[in-house]
């Protein structure tokens, strides 16, 4: 690991003043399950490290308009083990409940999964080329890729790693961010980007901005949630694949839906065709099998991946109809 | 000391062809120039970006790498190589077999920086221009009124589905930015250091350079823009 400066924010506004002044150089840091690591690999090499940590009034889980407010140094564990949180979205107790393992969620911070960086083993070793990681090019494409993208991957084809972040976007949250020029707040689902936008960082973070609380709002009024996650260990394992989805039935037809799939894609992949072709249609076995095809003709597999079009297509029909 | 390398738009081109005596001379868009302008061709390019779509795999990173290199110098961020699906064929398709490459139909659709440029002709602003030194016909944005007649002009369209959006595309190879307001096209990445961005960031180049793709050529090559390399283009 390079040596760097640690610096341990006293608030939010010393954080990102000194990420401003570090010009690109400085990191935040949450539970650094992932930084550390990063590090230590030299894939992520900064002279700055800000602890967001330490920040105690980051660490909160509060009722705010109807629904809940998230400050980004909250553990996963919180997360998973928060009775409030529980009761509202059980689909986020459970996505929460499944990453990696105790020991990560007691450490690993909110803000850290939804802004961890991929896990793809090229990009995570720098002997190996990576577009993303240094610029040179894809090892994925004619390598290894059966746990790479099958839809959204464009000159790369990581799949966003965070469990957290399809759940959210199913909940419809949003990501409040906080710069030198102070916060905006964006749909969850506008916070991450695929390569096409952004092809060396998976958020639209600058460099100077931390994301600050997540909000969710009410859950839809007596709605399915489901969260299914497909993993080979069935402890301290990222998906291969995972479903979120809010289902709301009023009479026979579908009258909202947010379907969100995790592990497929360079950033979360809201599945807008499926749910176009549902809302408003019985949720019958014909109908959510048009739906899933629909929405999965886009995908490409790359040379060893085609078996995550069948695995998706499976933990949707799943999550909708069981 | 070392030849001094000036960009020329049509203009430069124009005047140095009238002060020439016994310059080479060829009627060019004569219909759409006032009578008798006759012009000396521009320098042919150094450089066309030569695709070969039998090893091409689509995946795109030509065009990302395109795009991106280009915004991070200030430019428009559009990409100017498209990788295409020919109207009709199936989308979603293997990316790649690394022994067999190219079963997916993917066409990557550069612009062949033509010997006798058309767009040049015709930019009332003058900003289409010749790279003084490796000859690529570009668009200076800043100088780029957004006409369209470069574009119109283009004899070479682009019309397939996008391999990478699925969307539609019937353009030339000529490409408006709406968010910049500018026209804009392959400028061979002029301004590059390390040369064609598209061209580095093919994997498939890559692995044949490693051996493990047998080819004796390029996904992506460079080769120079006469008149047979920028007919084969397709
Ligand atoms: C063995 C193993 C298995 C795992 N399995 C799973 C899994 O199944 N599912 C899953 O979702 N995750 C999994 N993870 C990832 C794990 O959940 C993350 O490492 C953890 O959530 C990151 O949190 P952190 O607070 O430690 O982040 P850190 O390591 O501190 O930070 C991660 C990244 O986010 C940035 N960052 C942190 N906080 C902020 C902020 N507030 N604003 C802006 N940027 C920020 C950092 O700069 C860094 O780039 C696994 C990790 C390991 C090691
Ligand atoms: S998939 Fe992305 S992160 Fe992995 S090697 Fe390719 S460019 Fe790098
Ligand atoms: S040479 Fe440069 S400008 Fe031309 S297509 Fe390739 S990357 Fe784009
Ligand atoms: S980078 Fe190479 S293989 Fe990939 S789409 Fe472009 S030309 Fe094809």
């Amino acid at each position: 690991m390079k040596s760097f400066e640690y610096q341990a924010a006293s608030s939010v506004g010393e954080a990102v003043v000194r990420l401003q002044q570090a010009k690109g150089t400085g990191v935040p840091m949450g539970g650094g399950t992932d930084l550390v690591g990063l590090m230590k690999n030299r894939v992520v090499n900064p002279e700055l490290v800000v602890d967001l940590k330490v920040v105690d009034s980051l660490a909160y889980i509060r009722r705010q308009d109807g629904g809940f407010a998230l400050g980004a140094a909250t553990t996963v564990a919180d997360v998973q083990f928060s009775a409030e949180l529980g009761t509202d979205y059980p689909l986020l107790r459970k996505a929460a409940s499944l990453v990696a393992s105790q020991q990560i969620r007691n450490q690993g911070t909110v803000g850290g999964n939804l802004c961890q960086r991929p896990r793809c083993w090229y990009f995570r070793n720098t002997l190996t080329p990576c577009l993303r990681r240094d610029g040179t090019y894809c090892s994925a494409v004619l390598g290894e890729n059966k746990y790479h993208a099958i839809l959204g991957g464009a000159g790369c084809f990581i799949v966003h790693p965070s469990d957290l972040a399809p759940a959210l976007i199913a909940l419809d949250a949003r990501a409040k961010i906080t710069g030198p020029g102070g916060s905006r707040v964006v749909p969850m689902e506008e916070f991450f980007v695929l390569p096409r936008e952004d092809l060396h960082h998976e958020t639209i973070l600058k460099t100077d901005e931390i994301l600050e609380e997540v909000q969710i709002p009410a859950p839809m009024q007596g709605a399915k949630q489901v969260w299914l996650k497909h993993r080979i260990r069935q402890v301290w394992d990222f998906a291969i694949l995972s479903v979120a989805c809010q289902v709301q039935v009023r009479g026979t037809a579908v009258s909202d839906i947010r379907l969100v799939l995790g592990a497929v894609a360079p950033a979360p992949w809201r599945c807008h065709t499926a749910e176009r072709l549902l809302r408003g249609s019985a949720l019958t076995p014909e109908n959510v099998d048009r739906a899933i095809a629909a929405e999965l003709a886009k995908a490409r597999p790359m040379t060893q991946n085609a078996y995550k079009i069948e695995l998706a297509a499976e933990l949707m029909r799943q999550a909708l109809l069981g | 000391m070392g030849e001094e390398v000036k960009d020329q738009g049509r203009r430069g081109f124009l005047t140095t062809a009238a002060a020439t005596v016994g310059g080479v001379f060829a009627l060019l868009g004569a219909a759409k120039l006032p009578a008798a302008a006759k012009t000396e061709l521009p320098p042919l390019s150094e450089g066309v970006i030569y695709p070969d779509p039998a090893l091409c795999v689509g995946c795109g990173a030509c065009e990302v790498a395109c795009g991106q290199v280009h915004a991070e110098h200030g430019l428009s961020g559009v990409p100017r190589i498209h990788i295409l699906i020919k109207d009709g064929a199936t989308v979603g398709i293997s990316i790649a077999d690394a022994k067999t490459t190219g079963t997916g139909g993917y066409v990557p659709s550069p612009c062949k920086q033509c010997p006798d440029p058309e767009c040049f002709v015709v930019c009332p602003a003058d900003a289409l221009q010749i790279d003084g030194k490796g000859g690529a016909r570009f668009i200076d944005e800043s100088v780029c009124v957004a006409c369209g007649k470069c574009e119109a002009a283009c004899p070479y369209p682009v019309d397939g589905v996008q391999a990478l959006t699925e969307e539609p595309m019937h353009t030339k190879r000529i490409f408006f930015d709406p968010k910049l307001n500018v026209y804009t096209k392959c400028d061979m990445c002029h301004w590059r250091a390390e040369g064609p961005a598209c061209v580095g960031a093919c994997p498939v180049n890559h692995n044949i350079k490693l051996g493990l793709l047998k080819s004796d050529h390029l996904c992506l090559d460079i080769k120079r823009a006469d008149e047979t390399t920028y007919k084969q283009i397709l």
